[in-house]
């Protein structure tokens, strides 16, 4: 039994047109209190539409970014290996040098030069298949005394830290800056060690 | 039979006025508060925006080469010292001199300001605790040896610490090169407390103890350095002081 009587356009309250125009006009106004509540939020971080008129201002007003150094850069391949090429005739220099040698001074030569060898392998190890193989050249080294092979040993330091610093300023890669950088430190000190274990007297290393 | 007093129309009508209205009271909500809170709530300060600049590098460089010339003019620590060390570490001062003039230019060329203080953090845990360690060892010289040697090193590996955050690469090897004396410094002390050939090879001695060596490892560390100073315990050990390179919380922002 159909309990609903249909009602004449007579009785009804709202016509169907005052009905769409309510809901439209109710809609604007959940529209407006939404715009309103946004703004007076302090902690609203929603990016701007880029339809929004104020878009262009807030944009300008960003920081700007910097972008962090690479890892790694191809360009530092050719002087890394230009690196490894000197540490490998470091390491025949010392080979040679401590030939002349025996007991402590032996000793003593022997690490540093295992020192200059890790060096080749780290780098090698860097550069992977990039690496380029060198057997290493022995530069002259005078003297037959431990003092004077230590001498002339320090100034095959002075030089090896040189020439590391100068490939440092171009290495873009992070990775390869502070794999130099962490041989540098221990060059000058084997260039000091030489030097002070030579003379007896540390004035070689302040200048006096 | 038509005896429901709300037709279909009102009700949909009535019902899409009350529903609006809802929505439109929820827009205009605040958020939830949550619960109440008993007493005066603390207040919060922001951390102040501290970025790690190559400048910001560069001026705590500065304050740790200051570090050092105030610790080697130290009477608690130049002041014990004998006479051949007091002649070296006067050669030390000058060189760290020398690196605070080269810094100051690289920090004024960036637009920075230079800094001419000790960095305090490494002063209050480092330098004041080994004028106390020394101020109470049987053996001082030796001690203020041993402190210098590592001093020496960790402002080396300070720069070389650096390296990793600086952004432009030609700085990088203009802060080595200023890495060099100190760690020469480093190395001549290590070799005026083990002297000659045997002193530069790391051993032990016949209690297992490790010597001082002015090689003690092939590449750079970034580890603690590790001073042993003071007045012995009862097992005969003295005491140990790490110093390390600065870090976030003493960088010169």
């Amino acid at each position: 039994m159909d309990t609903q009587s249909p009602e004449s356009v007579e009785t009804a309250p709202t016509s169907r047109r005052a009905l769409i125009a309510s809901l439209i006009g109710a809609g604007a106004a959940v529209v407006a209190a939404g715009r309103a509540s946004a703004a007076d939020s302090p902690t609203d971080t929603t990016a701007p539409s880029t339809m929004d008129s104020a878009a262009p201002q807030l944009m300008s007003a960003a920081p700007t970014t910097t972008i962090a150094p690479p890892s790694h850069s191809e360009s530092d391949v050719a002087p890394l290996n230009a690196l490894l090429a000197l540490e490998a005739d470091v390491v025949a220099t010392y080979r040679a040098a401590a030939a002349k040698t025996s007991g402590d001074d032996l000793a003593a030569l022997t690490l540093i030069q295992e020192n200059h060898l890790s060096y080749v392998q780290a780098i090698e190890g860097y550069l992977g298949r990039k690496a380029v193989q060198s057997a290493g050249t022995a530069r002259a080294v005078a003297g037959t005394g431990y003092a004077e092979i230590a001498t002339a040993l320090a100034k095959v330091e002075g030089d090896a830290v040189r020439a590391h610093l100068d490939a440092l300023a171009g290495l873009q890669g992070l990775d390869a800056a502070t794999l130099v950088a962490s041989i540098i430190t221990v060059e000058a000190r084997h260039r000091a060690a030489l030097l002070v274990s030579a003379t007896g007297t540390v004035d070689a290393v302040t200048g006096n | 039979m038509n005896n429901s007093k709300i037709s279909r129309r009102s009700l949909i009508v009535n019902g899409s006025g009350l529903a609006a209205a809802g929505v439109v009271l929820a827009a205009c909500s605040t958020p939830d508060p949550g619960l109440a809170r008993i007493g005066d709530a603390p207040t919060t300060t922001a951390l102040p925006d501290a970025k790690v600049s190559d400048v910001v590098l560069l001026r705590t460089l500065q304050s740790v080469e200051n570090l050092a010339v105030d610790a080697l003019t130290d009477a608690g620590i130049a002041g014990k010292a004998d006479a051949k060390t007091k002649a070296a570490l006067a050669g030390y001062v000058q060189g760290h001199k020398s690196n605070i003039a080269r810094l100051d230019q690289l920090v004024v060329a960036r637009g920075g300001e230079s800094v001419t203080e000790a960095n305090p953090k490494l002063a209050a845990n480092y330098v004041e605790k080994a004028k106390e360690l020394i101020a109470d060892s049987d053996e001082p010289e030796t001690d203020v040896l041993s402190f210098v040697s590592e001093l020496e090193a960790m402002v080396a590996g300070s720069y070389q610490a650096f390296v990793a955050w600086t952004n432009e690469p030609a700085l990088r090897s203009q802060m080595m090169s200023l890495a060099l004396d100190p760690s020469q410094f480093s190395a001549a002390t290590a070799q005026m407390i083990r002297g000659g050939s045997k002193g530069i090879v790391p051993t032990k001695d016949d209690n297992g103890a490790e010597l001082v060596a002015t090689i003690p490892s092939a590449f750079g560390p970034l580890s603690a350095f590790t001073a042993t100073l003071g007045k012995p315990n009862e097992a005969g050990v003295k005491a140990t002081l790490n110093l390390e390179t600065p870090s976030l919380n003493s960088l010169e922002y």
